[in-house]
């Protein structure tokens, strides 16, 4: 924000007082982050800063006149934003990247498959025996076969197969996390997926 | 010129909540694959922005479609919007990696194994729910101690193979790194392929510190490996080993980082030395 007095201007624009529009902008931020990394950008923080600055910007200007709700003006400037950083990607020259410089980025975000694989092993195991077997016969068997074996599976713990997948994803965010610390730090954690 | 003039404002945020549901079905799928249409762009970022869309929906409908991906079950077009827009992200592509080897790996488990248990599994989840409500309401205390115990017993399983490498220390690829602030040409660390294990070495001759950690971090700055280690340990041969897996160290630059804690609490940068793998 470039002043701030345009900062208190714009959560006055934003709340009743300072206090409420400060909750205000902190929620949108929030929001804003969560619509540019859903939309698959990778800097969603740095897009999120630039729109609130934008909107800033413009309630300080004195011909502004907008009526309506706030967040639909936020996503009117988020689009802006993330059309101009799309068409700023698309210039950005692609250097090849050397040798030895590549075998770092590739060792830095893709673990060896066989560590990877031993980790998910330990992981899985870490579970207990129940969840374990869940989540593997949720996994298993071919393509289009499963969708009928998820049925199946649901069935057998007499729950829906809404409720068998939310259940089985909460237990694969859990081992993601395990299987993630054990690639970095070598460690097998407690699973807790609750 | 007037600003709202200049953006896209929409007109349909008086629906009622029914008719916007509806069609986010399937517009949030297409709008995480890129292939949403102005209109159902418009609808999934209203959800978001308004809060009707939070991360864990959105979270989940990630998972749908790693799923789905790797199971065949994207139309071409879809197809094309996870490979070229979904997959932008290294979140997103380690996600994938990370489903495609569960995936891998449940396949490979016999299924006989599954079926003898089967009935005494599923039985279990059902124990296990019940429990939980239980253990939440009567004893939360007792539980997280369950847990840390498990924790510990599971990190101690883990290491023991690293233990045991460490006692046949002496006859794994090894180098030893020098106490230095500078490193003018970065020491070459021949690693077999076949090597299970590697041997890291730091000589310190002075302690000064209570505790030190010793750091392997890629060239990229990212954290492989760590290890405290008292200074009572350095004597009297002026050195602590570190065993680690060998399938951690690729080809390529790492560098060791030496912290000290000298006041109970708070580690401190003391050193960083590179040094360079190479797999033969």
């Amino acid at each position: 924000m470039e002043s701030p007095e345009v900062l208190r201007a714009f959560l006055l624009w934003l709340g009743e007082d300072e206090g409420s529009g400060a909750r205000k902008y902190e929620e949108i931020r929030r929001k804003l982050v969560l619509l540019f990394r859903y939309r698959g950008c990778y800097i969603p923080e740095e897009l999120a800063d630039e729109t609130i600055d934008r909107t800033a910007r413009a309630v300080m200007k004195p011909d502004f006149h907008y009526q309506g709700d706030q967040v639909l003006y936020f996503r009117g400037v988020a689009r802006n934003v993330f059309l101009e950083w799309v068409r700023r990607e698309r210039r950005l020259p692609t250097d090849p990247i050397s040798q030895s410089n590549a075998e770092i980025a590739v060792l830095a975000s893709n673990p060896e498959p066989d560590l990877r694989k031993d980790c998910l092993e330990h992981c899985l195991n870490a579970l207990p025996a129940a969840k374990k077997t869940l989540v593997i016969r949720y996994y298993r068997s071919e393509k289009r076969e499963k969708i009928d074996g998820r049925q199946v599976l649901a069935e057998e713990l007499g729950i829906g197969v809404n409720a068998l997948r939310i259940q089985v994803f909460r237990i694969r965010n859990a081992l993601r996390q395990c299987v993630a610390n054990c690639e970095t730090r070598g460690e097998i954690l407690c699973i807790d997926e609750t | 010129m007037k600003l709202e003039a200049k953006y896209y404002v929409s007109t349909k945020h008086d629906h009622s909540e029914g008719e916007l549901i509806a069609p986010l079905d399937n517009a949030h799928r297409r709008f995480l694959l890129g292939i949403a249409n102005e209109d159902e762009q418009q609808l999934v970022e209203e959800a978001i922005l308004t809060g009707q869309f939070d991360s864990s929906v959105l979270d989940t409908a990630e998972d749908e479609l790693i799923d789905d991906y790797l199971l065949g079950n994207l139309s071409q077009v879809e197809k094309r919007g996870f490979e070229e827009q979904f997959l932008i992200t290294e979140q997103r592509q380690q996600r994938l990696r990370f489903a495609s080897e569960l995936i891998r790996y449940s396949n490979r488990v016999p299924p006989e194994n599954n079926s003898v248990n089967r009935k005494a599994s599923l039985a279990g989840i059902s124990v296990i729910y019940t429990w939980k409500r239980v253990a939440i309401i009567s004893s939360a205390a007792s539980v997280l101690l369950t847990a840390l115990v498990g924790s510990e017993l599971i990190k101690f399983r883990h290491q023991t193979e690293v233990v045991q490498e460490m006692q046949r220390g002496d006859q794994l690829p090894g180098i030893e790194v020098q106490y230095t602030t500078r490193t003018v040409s970065p020491q070459v660390f021949r690693v077999p392929v076949q090597a299970r294990f590697a041997r890291i070495d730091l000589k310190l001759s002075q302690p000064l510190a209570g505790t030190y950690r010793e750091v392997l971090l890629s060239a990229s700055g990212r954290r492989l490996w760590s290890q405290e280690f008292p200074s009572e340990v350095l004597s009297p041969a002026d050195r602590s080993t570190m065993v680690v897996p060998a399938s951690i160290l690729g080809p390529g630059t790492y560098h060791l980082r030496l912290e000290g804690d000298f006041t109970g609490g708070q580690f401190e940068e003391l050193a960083d030395s590179v040094f360079l793998v190479v797999r033969e």
